[in-house]
């Protein structure tokens, strides 16, 4: 079991530093994108966020969110990506990705296109470090504004966690920001593991 | 992919033509390269008329800002895009899959766009899988809608059973009530009778005592001097027994016990007046007897926690069930003794109001905190320790009030006091007032 | 020359120091943050700094403008994997001498030591 409660000072240090690149690189796409600055945050390896079969999502997230989204990605690295959005205004998001008009659905799409944006750089730029191809599903909502919050704690984690990363994007000059967690099957973190391992052993 | 040399590009291609989903690939200018049959099908256009035009010559259900910006994405990323029935049900204007058996007039469509690479992998385009969902979306908006309605039956029932429970809840109470009642006027019945003889025998012993004493009067001025010396025993006697308070205090005997039967007599009143079997029925009630009635039945809660206030103003009688508005005096007023600590005071007030009449019943005790004002009225709910309090006193005079077409309301500061106020209409509305008295007095 | 390597990833310093051609490598320092930075400066320390943009107590960009108030001679290579172009210039309007994307390559490092004219 290589979960990430047994990861060494080195190993979680160089993949925070794995995750900082992923960022970097996803930031500059949704720079690019949107013709507008992305602020990063320092990515947060949590613990052990599981608490027996559920995933306790931070008490600091919890409190803001109103859309949580989901997006699996699939092949050597398999997990999914759960992204928190917070009530602020993403109007202008919106314009910038093509959206007119307002509308409940729309800012739902919005959500979702923004969830697949985020994952697949996030995701991919992991994957490129480690060697890997991975795909990706469709993203979906997963608790909406008018649900419980709680509604995550319900969520029934068949494949077992190993790894939650925390991260945060913000585009300053549109209000906007939202909190990525990332989370890896244990069976699959090894893959992380090993090229953390092999990139350790280069230096 | 070493076979693929054995397949040739026409065999592909065909097979992406025939694939039973919607396959479209785009330049970066969103010009239309490749078409399959399902498209043209869908779309009643052959794919000569849609290659070489733009996305939006052929489709012009697409939106064009939205759309570019899509295929941008894929292209800028070099990662997959989505769109879900869920919030864009209907990407490309195709009519329903379920001609016949369907209620849905189109089609419901995921798609996903994929960026293509050419075979020395520069950037080809964009690709679009479109598959029809409109199965899956018409079994869960039917599911959706499904659910909504035993969302709606689930809120009826809920409603139902809390009426219910109101229901039962003042049913148990006015059982018990009405079993009080009849055990009260059994009992002021029991004391009736003895209480009439005692009444009407000390009524007797007073004339026969008076007609006594006259007659010992008579024989003392009939006595002399000489009579007096004969009888010497006589004095003693009379002194031994102290003939003069005695007889001072057999008057003040028969008076005081006149007094406690009159108040016995009127207890036994009360008690009947209070629990009046005939009073289930709507009739004129005289609001102020209904008070005072009550306040006799539990004066000795009251008497030594509270002085109680009248100012009575002028009120007629007032169409109502007696016995049930003395009930809600009596839970105001038991209510109020509870709530008032040292220097207690209750304050009742009446008067008219807007074509009907106002009982107020005020204290200066510690008040209902805010956060539960709107609350007291609820069946159960009570602040007073378990098996003090049933938590139905004011939920019942609540519905009581209610059932006379009336008002109960508080206004209350915590630390300074309560004050409920009942209003009630001088006549019930006919209909109402009848088929009620009829199911009642059965 | 005086070499300091500022990055709060210790995995990230190694990266940097392996890509670095042997004539650098006599006088070799690391810090982990940019008040450790100042410190190495003023203590007369640093010649050439590579320095990394997201750190704790103080930032890369922090760290640049100090050296730019005290108008100071060190020549600073940027390493970062913020890549966005608007943080790049951000960087060479603060006085970097040269931006290098993480993941660090001694190539990329080579490279932007010959622009520079370092080496």
């Amino acid at each position: 079991m290589e979960t990430l409660a047994e990861l060494t000072e080195d190993q979680r240090d160089a993949l925070q530093e794995l995750m900082n690149i992923a960022m970097g690189q996803a930031a500059e796409r949704l720079a690019l994108l949107t013709n507008t600055m992305v602020t990063l945050s320092v990515p947060f390896i949590h613990p052990l966020i599981r608490e027996q079969n559920n995933l306790a999502i931070p008490e600091h997230l919890r409190r803001s969110f109103m859309i949580v989204t989901r997006q699996s990605f699939l092949g050597e690295l398999r997990g999914e990506v759960f992204v928190c959005f917070g009530s602020m205004g993403a109007d202008e998001l919106a314009e910038l990705l093509g959206y007119k008009g307002g509308g409940l659905a729309q800012q739902d799409e919005l959500m979702l296109d923004v969830t697949n944006i985020l994952t697949g750089a996030c995701i991919s730029g992991l994957a490129r470090q480690v060697a890997t191809q991975v795909s990706y599903d469709a993203p979906s909502i997963l608790v909406h504004r008018e649900q419980e919050a709680n509604a995550l704690d319900e969520l029934n984690l068949n494949e077992h966690l190993a790894m939650v990363l925390e991260i945060r994007f913000e585009v300053q000059a549109h209000q906007f920001s939202c909190d990525l967690l990332i989370c890896i099957t244990e069976r699959t973190a090894g893959v992380v593991v090993r090229a953390i391992d092999r990139l350790l052993d280069e230096l | 992919m070493t076979d693929s040399k054995a397949i040739s590009r026409e065999t592909l291609e065909s097979m992406l033509k025939a694939i039973n989903m919607g396959v479209l690939l785009v330049d970066q200018d969103c010009k239309v390269l490749f078409s399959n049959h399902f498209m043209s099908i869908n779309s009643g256009r052959s794919a000569e008329e849609l290659v070489g035009r733009t996305l939006f010559e052929a489709f012009p259900e697409l939106p064009e800002v939205w759309t570019r910006q899509k295929i941008n994405s894929v292209i800028t990323l070099q990662n997959f895009a989505f769109t879900s029935w869920q919030q864009r049900p209907h990407l490309f204007n195709f009519e329903s899959t379920r001609p016949i058996s369907g209620q849905v007039r189109h089609m419901y469509q995921n798609c996903t766009f994929f960026p293509v690479q050419d075979a020395d992998g520069s950037n080809l385009g964009v690709g679009l899988a479109i598959s029809d969902t409109t199965d899956t979306a018409a079994r869960q908006l039917e599911l959706t809608h499904l659910n909504q309605l035993l969302e709606e039956e689930k809120a009826a029932q809920a409603l139902l059973i809390a009426r219910l429970e109101d229901a039962q809840a003042q049913l148990l109470q006015s059982e018990k009530m009405a079993a009080i009642g009849q055990l009260a006027a059994g009992v002021a019945h029991e004391i009736n009778n003895p209480i009439g003889f005692v009444c009407s025998n000390v009524n007797s012993l007073r004339r026969y005592l008076v007609d006594i004493f006259a007659l010992l009067e008579a024989h003392e001025q009939a006595t002399d001097d000489r009579h007096a010396n004969a009888h010497p025993e006589l004095a003693v006697m009379r002194d031994k027994m102290d003939y003069t308070f005695m007889r001072q205090d057999i008057d003040d005997l028969l008076a005081e016990s006149a007094d406690g039967l009159d108040r016995v007599t009127r207890i036994v009143k009360d008690l009947r007046e209070f629990s009046h079997v005939d009073s289930y029925e709507w009739q004129l009630a005289d609001l102020h007897k209904g008070l005072d009635s009550t306040l006799n039945v539990i004066w000795n809660e009251i008497k030594f926690k509270a002085q109680v206030i009248k100012c009575y103003g002028d009120v007629e009688p007032i169409e109502c069930m007696g016995s049930q508005i003395n009930q809600v005096f009596l839970n105001l007023l038991i209510n109020a003794s509870h709530a008032v600590g040292a220097d207690g005071e209750i304050t009742i007030s009446s008067g008219r109001e807007d074509g009907g009449v106002f009982v107020e019943i005020a204290d200066n005790g510690h008040g209902i905190p805010l956060e539960i004002q709107n609350r007291i009225f609820e069946p159960f709910f009570t602040t007073k320790p378990v098996g003090m309090g049933s938590g139905l006193g004011l939920s019942l005079s609540y519905s009581i009030i209610v059932k006379h077409h009336g008002r109960l309301t508080v206004e209350s500061e915590p630390g300074r006091g309560s004050c409920f106020r009942a209003w009630l209409p001088l006549r019930q509305p006919l209909h109402q007032a009848l088929s009620t008295s009829a199911a009642e007095g059965c | 020359m005086k070499v300091l390597i500022a990055d709060d990833s210790s995995m990230s310093r190694k990266m940097v120091l392996r890509s670095l051609p042997e004539s650098l490598t006599e006088d070799v320092r690391q810090a982990c943050n940019g008040s450790e930075v100042m410190e190495a400066y003023h203590a007369g320390q640093v010649d050439l700094l590579f320095l990394d943009l997201t750190m704790p107590v103080m930032d890369g960009f922090q760290t640049l403008e100090a050296l730019k108030r005290e108008d100071a001679n060190v020549v600073v290579v940027v390493i970062s994997a913020d890549i966005q172009p608007l943080a790049r210039q951000r960087v060479f309007d603060l006085g970097a001498a040269a931006f290098v994307a993480k993941p660090v390559t001694a190539e990329a490092v080579l490279n932007a030591l010959h622009v520079i004219g370092v080496l």
